[in-house]
């Protein structure tokens, strides 16, 4: 029998349950501690009755901290030991721990520290702890996580550290080692009290056939944050930050803390890549907190190094390939659920059914630049596009400080991704958004149908729809966008809230955000339906909503300030368009035959599918129908091809419950109407779009404006009798992006007597006061346009008798004129105050979009216990 | 708990569709309007350029080569300024507004009676302009065309002619001396192609700009003419065509369409109460040739065409000598037209409109005739200068008629853009 005398310690925190099995677990210890002291610091009532009525001392403190704790109940032991057993009240010890442990002690006078084997509460089969140690950063590191107990570590002797749940140390040793440190994060509290017994020359060693069961009630947030320092991250990431500034050689640790904040944000993108965002506010938090602790961070390490040499500790430090080998025990294959065979669109071969819509649009086969109703080129660059997002500046007149569009952003990328210039990429994305429209509607139909042919069916009633097909044959640009992109937001929403693990929700969830950003930005009604679509089913998908609900940040960041300035100025309808190549308002009436062939269609499906499929779809189709009521600004069609949708998943949701000749039949009369409708739109509807070249202006103007940029200025007149319409232009023009829906409600200011005035005598040939009123304005050109040739014919003649206007050629645009001598410098200043917000979250989203081993394979959930 | 689910969407569906059917539409969010100005900017003064004495290129034999000569001098008439007889071609300035013919009127006639030069020219004097058409080219055997080009400015002209021909295009620059006056004998341009079209522009200085046609059969010389410049439209009319002896020589209409989609023009010719209606589809960049038999009597000619056209019609008569003009389609006038008749002519006014209208004629023959809807009068006018104003808008053309030959003369708008203007500054 072990002859060591020992004190139990038992630190308790209001966990009465536990605390009573721990207090068996101790009485029922084959060799039994000579004293046992219960400190309860926060005098919970029921656990001082556990322990009195077990007849074990119990002391009430207050509410201190783990070494505060300890030293009380040390100080309140009526004989002072040999040694001190440290448990939590969640640490379990099997019967034989003790004795073991002793034994250990026994045989080695240099061992001072021991801990025990740390198995799982709830499922001791499994090891939770068996020693602790850093990694070479100086990151706490467990020897042995998670893994089934078969004795296969039974040999293992010495270690760095054991936790202080189950540590058996010498009395002597805490005394003069002076305890825990409670100015230490709690993770690193152990740690450092065994690094400082190595410093002494102590051994610390793991005792594996000690048991002891323990529930890691602090890792599992089972206690207050306070007791830990902030959460479980928090807490490891402050614990990572003091052991380092302990371990580190001085000039390391000096550049650790300069550099801290560079860390902090290129650890940013790398937590975003591993699906752990939740590591950025942590780490964030973990600096701050080193900064404003760090005479205490020295003060530690003064008093560690005091203590000897650490230099041949670093033996015990996790090597390379442990940590190696633990990044991919992470990794676990989790077995998807067996998909249906010929479930994907190119594997059942549905994709070949995308050339339709192909082959419908085929009249939009790209030739040019996009020109429509309200469609202008976009500028010939990306950097000239982008320029204008998010800009508060709107080109007109002497300027409007205004908001750009959000649907800019769609207009960024679509100039990103294009290597045939912007206005080419936007012409390419209506020809195919048809196409787009079939693949993003195929998988959202997913969701509801699972007969390939159903789904198919669906897809290209939507994407043949006069919302979509017709409004490619519209031009309607910021249309399609919500259209071709809304099927997938709610598709990837789903996905994220039913994904198995955080690793691929956090994915989806960056996925679902960028693709709700796409709507939001084009049709922020559309967007608001699919909000509160998932706020909705985040209580039915209640595990993954904290992480879904993310989703909806890209496009909150994205509205704002379109958003803030809108409210601001009491224009509430603004709210409900984003883009000035928005179309204008249209009636749903004019869509009445398809909605009435669709509804029909709906009606089937939620007479016949699955009821909760039925109530959902029959949900977001009314409310998209609803919704699609009030758009005093711009086009319903993107509700109304939601509801469409909404309706045609219906159908495809009861196909999958039609008997085969049925089902046969159905898809028979609805395929031959799906191309009825095909060859009616593409061969009998009049094209709003034409095709034409990438300039706005003369190519003289555009070559000056490549030099000076936005200074230049150019007088365009059009004349029509003897009405004429004037236009102070800005450089090269004013393209799509540089266009503000918001400027169409405003009225520019500029002097329009004196414009007026000049305008006249310009087309009159009268040159009194011309010259000056140019120079005034800082115009450089003069265009002048007219349907009417012989009138133009005339107004050149009246024009070229002045001589400080130099005829400068003809061009598409009219003839244009270059006035001699030097205009007045014009300053142009534009800001993109919210662009690097923006920027920043959706490149954050992007990251977290990107598909890693973690999202992939899928990542072990945090256990319970675990650090 | 199904049928509960199924209740629920079909009411949700059901409910929706209703609500929209019952609901008002929403009303768009007006934008806000700015009010267009009216600006009063004092035009361009009037200007008025005539061709000058009718040319002789090669000498009285037509052997002298390179010889180009003036010959005499025509009759100028004019209303609003002073003939200067220093000027060896005649131009006009006339300040002050409104602008109208009553500001500034001219014309000249000349009569010439040489071996391989007979007949009557007469032209309005138009106001100098920096492009236009001429859609008369002939360089075959036995006519000729002569570009007359006169640059009032006082800085030198680039002219740009690109004559379009049946195997191609072909450009040419003429500079022209400020205050000049250069005859270009189209036939070396037109690679003697008997009918061809051109353009002339400047780079906006305006230029005169006339076409002198010559014609002969064998030794006799058959006619003389001038044609001033012409702008495309999609609809005119040509008046006062007249036709002494039907079958004589059929009327040779010509059609230019300059623009680069197929022209489909559409004649009405009217004589009397009698209409003629004709389609002619005229090919991008071509000139169409076709010959009309009009009936004996004073026509008229009225296209409309669905691309801006250039057009004129080569009325040859014998009267008391054999002579040909070349009509042009007329302005329209909707305010006094002022004339000056400098020989014995006929006025010949036509009514576009359906619905007739009293026209006022005031000069030295004053009457006052009724032109019912669609139609043409004629008025002898004895020389003199004549005011015209009515209750509608009216097309005329003066023809003259003698023992010298036959000319007509179309008067033009006489009016600089300007005067009061809507501005609309955006």
């Amino acid at each position: 029998m072990p002859s060591l005398s020992v004190a139990a310690l038992v630190i308790s925190h209001r966990q009465p349950s536990y605390l009573k099995q721990t207090l068996e677990g101790l009485l029922d210890q084959t060799s039994k501690p000579n004293q046992i002291m219960v400190v309860e610091t926060s005098s919970d009532t029921e656990s001082l009755e556990i322990a009195r009525n077990l007849g074990i001392s119990v002391i009430t403190p207050g509410d201190l901290k783990l070494s505060a704790a300890i030293e009380a109940g040390r100080a309140a032991l009526s004989e002072t030991p040999g040694w001190l057993w440290i448990l939590h009240e969640d640490s379990r010890p099997e019967p034989q721990a003790l004795a073991e442990m002793s034994k250990a002690a026994e045989i080695s006078p240099s061992v001072a520290i021991i801990g025990p084997k740390l198995l799982r509460w709830e499922d001791p089969i499994r090891i939770q702890q068996l020693g602790l140690t850093v990694t070479q950063i100086g990151r706490p590191f467990l020897l042995v996580q998670d893994e089934y107990d078969q004795g296969q570590h039974d040999t293992e002797g010495d270690v760095l550290a054991v936790s202080t749940a189950g540590m058996l140390i010498s009395n002597a040793l805490w005394q003069e080692l002076g305890g825990l440190r409670d100015s230490t994060p709690l993770f690193a509290q152990d740690i450092e009290l065994c690094l400082k017994a190595r410093a002494k020359g102590y051994r610390v060693v793991i005792e594996p056939s000690a048991r002891v069961h323990h529930a890691g009630l602090s890792t599992s947030g089972k206690r207050s944050r306070a007791w830990l320092g902030g959460s479980r991250l928090e807490a490891l990431a402050k614990a990572h930050v003091h052991l380092a500034t302990a371990l580190w050689p001085m000039p390391l640790v000096v550049l650790l803390y300069v550099f801290m904040p560079l860390i902090v944000l290129a650890n940013i993108p790398l937590n975003l890549l591993a699906k752990r965002p939740k590591r950025i506010f942590s780490q964030l938090s973990g600096w701050l907190w080193a900064w404003g602790t760090l005479p205490a961070r020295l003060s530690g390490r003064r008093e560690l190094r005091s203590l000897g040499q650490l230099k041949s500790l670093s033996a015990l430090f996790a090597k390379p390939a442990q940590v190696r080998r633990r990044r991919l025990s992470e990794l676990v294959e989790v077995p998807e659920p067996e998909a249906p065979l010929l479930s994907g669109i190119f594997a059942s071969n549905q994709a070949w059914f995308a050339l339709l819509p192909l082959l419908a649009a085929f009249g939009l086969w790209p030739a040019g630049a996009l020109y429509g109703e309200r469609l202008v080129p976009l500028s010939e660059s990306f950097s000239k596009v982008f320029e204008s997002v998010t800009a508060e500046l709107v080109k007109r007149g002497d300027g409007l400080l205004l908001p750009a569009d959000p649907f800019n952003w769609f207009l960024a990328l679509v100039a990103a991704v294009s290597p045939l210039g912007p206005s080419f990429g936007l012409a390419l994305f209506v020809f195919v958004a048809p196409a787009l429209a079939f693949f993003t509607s195929w998988k959202f139909v997913g969701i509801f149908a699972s007969k390939p042919w159903a789904r198919t069916i669906a897809a290209l009633g939507y994407a043949i729809s006069p919302m979509v097909l017709g409004g490619a044959y519209g031009g309607q640009v910021v249309e399609l966008t919500a259209l071709v992109f809304a099927p997938l937001a709610g598709f990837l929403v789903i996905k994220a809230l039913s994904a198995f693990n955080p690793a691929r929700s956090w994915r989806w969830t960056g996925l679902a955000g960028l693709a709700l950003a796409l709507v939001a930005v084009s049709a922020p009604v559309a967007a608001l339906l699919i909000a509160v679509g998932v706020l909705i089913a985040s209580f039915v998908y209640y595990r993954r909503a904290l992480i879904v609900v993310w989703s909806l940040l890209p496009s909150v960041v994205l509205l704002w300030p379109w958003f803030s300035h809108q409210v601001l100025g009491g224009k509430l309808e603004l709210l409900t368009a984003t883009s000035w190549a928005s179309s204008a308002p249209t009636s749903p009436q004019e869509y009445l035959p398809y909605i009435a062939v669709v509804a029909a269609l709906a009606l089937v499906g939620l007479a016949v599918s699955n009821p909760k499929k039925s109530a959902l779809l029959g949900a977001i189709g009314s409310l998209a129908l609803v919704a699609s009521w009030y758009q005093p600004v711009s086009s319903s069609t993107p509700l109304l091809g939601l509801a469409t949708l909404a309706g045609l998943a219906s159908f495809a949701s009861a196909m999958d419950n039609f008997p085969r000749a049925l089902r046969f039949v159905a898809s028979l009369l609805v395929m031959a109407g799906i191309l009825t409708q095909a060859a009616a739109i593409a061969l009998l509807d009049d094209s709003k779009v034409s095709f034409g070249q990438e300039r706005l202006m003369p190519a003289l103007v555009v070559a000056q404006a490549n030099v000076e940029g936005d200074a230049v200025r150019t007088l365009v007149i059009d004349v029509s009798g003897d009405s004429v319409e004037a236009e102070l232009v800005w450089g090269d023009g004013l393209f799509l992006e540089e266009r503000s829906l918001a400027s169409r409600f405003e009225i520019t200011q500029l002097d329009r007597d004196g414009l007026s005035r000049l305008v006249a005598s310009v087309i009159a040939g009268n040159p009194a006061g011309v010259q000056d009123l140019l120079t005034q304005n800082g115009i450089r050109f003069v265009l002048v346009g007219s349907s009417d040739i012989n009138l133009l014919s005339q107004i050149e003649v009246g024009i070229s008798s002045m001589e400080f206007l130099q005829p400068a050629g003809k061009s598409e645009f009219g003839l244009l004129w270059q006035i001699a001598g030097d205009a007045e410098a014009v300053e142009v200043k534009t800001s993109n105050p919210y662009r690097d917000i923006q920027l920043w979250v959706l490149a954050a989203f992007a990251l977290l979009a990107l598909p890693t081993p973690a999202a992939i394979r899928g990542s072990r959930r945090a256990l319970k216990g675990e650090r | 708990m199904r049928i509960l689910y199924r209740i629920i969407a079909l009411t949700l569906a059901l409910g929706s569709g209703v609500a929209i059917a019952l609901l008002p539409s929403v009303p768009q969010v007006a934008l806000p309007q700015v009010e267009p100005q009216q600006v009063t900017v004092e035009p361009l003064p009037l200007q008025a350029a005539c061709p000058g004495a009718l040319v002789e290129v090669g000498g009285i034999q037509g052997t002298d080569l390179g010889a180009i000569a003036r010959l005499g001098s025509p009759l100028v008439s004019v209303h609003g300024a002073e003939v200067d007889a220093e000027q060896t071609w005649a131009r006009f300035q006339a300040e002050g507004y409104p602008q109208s013919t009553e500001l500034l009127s001219a014309n000249q006639v000349q009569a010439v009676d040489r071996p391989r030069l007979r007949g009557l020219a007469a032209i309005n004097c138009a106001p100098p302009t920096n492009f236009g058409y001429f859609v008369s080219g002939n360089s075959g055997p036995g006519n000729e065309s002569i570009l007359i080009l006169g640059n009032p400015n006082q800085v030198e002209v680039l002219v740009e002619l690109e004559v379009a021909l049946a195997s191609g295009v072909v450009t040419e620059r003429i500079p022209v001396a400020a205050g000049e006056q250069k005859a270009i004998p189209m036939v070396s341009l037109s690679s003697a192609e008997p009918v061809f079209a051109f353009s002339f522009r400047t780079s906006g200085l305006p230029v005169s700009a006339y076409l002198q046609h010559r014609t002969v059969d064998g030794l006799t010389a058959t006619g003389v003419d001038l044609i001033p410049p012409q702008l495309a439209a999609t609809s005119g009319v040509i008046p006062g065509v007249e036709v002494p002896t039907e079958g004589f020589a059929p009327a040779e209409l010509r059609i230019h369409n300059p623009g680069l989609e197929p022209a489909e023009v559409v004649l009405q010719i009217a004589n009397g109460a009698d209409f003629d209606l004709q389609r002619i589809v005229v090919a991008a960049g071509t000139t169409a040739v076709d010959q009309l038999e009009l009936k004996e009597g004073a026509n008229f000619l009225f296209y409309e065409s669905d691309q801006p056209v250039v057009i004129a019609l080569r009325n040859q008569i014998l009267d008391e000598g054999l002579d040909f003009s070349w009509l042009t389609p007329a302005d329209l006038f909707d305010q006094a037209l002022r004339i000056v008749v400098s020989r014995t002519s006929t006025i010949f006014v036509v009514n576009p409109s359906v619905t007739a209208f009293n026209l006022v004629l005031e000069g030295p023959i004053a009457q006052s005739v009724s032109i019912p809807g669609r139609s043409q009068v004629a008025i002898a006018a004895t020389p003199g200068s004549y005011r015209m104003f009515g209750s509608g808008q009216f097309h005329a053309l003066v023809s003259i008629k003698n023992s010298t030959g036959y000319a007509t003369i179309t008067p033009t708008t006489m009016r600089n853009f300007g005067e009061q203007l809507e501005v609309l500054i955006r």
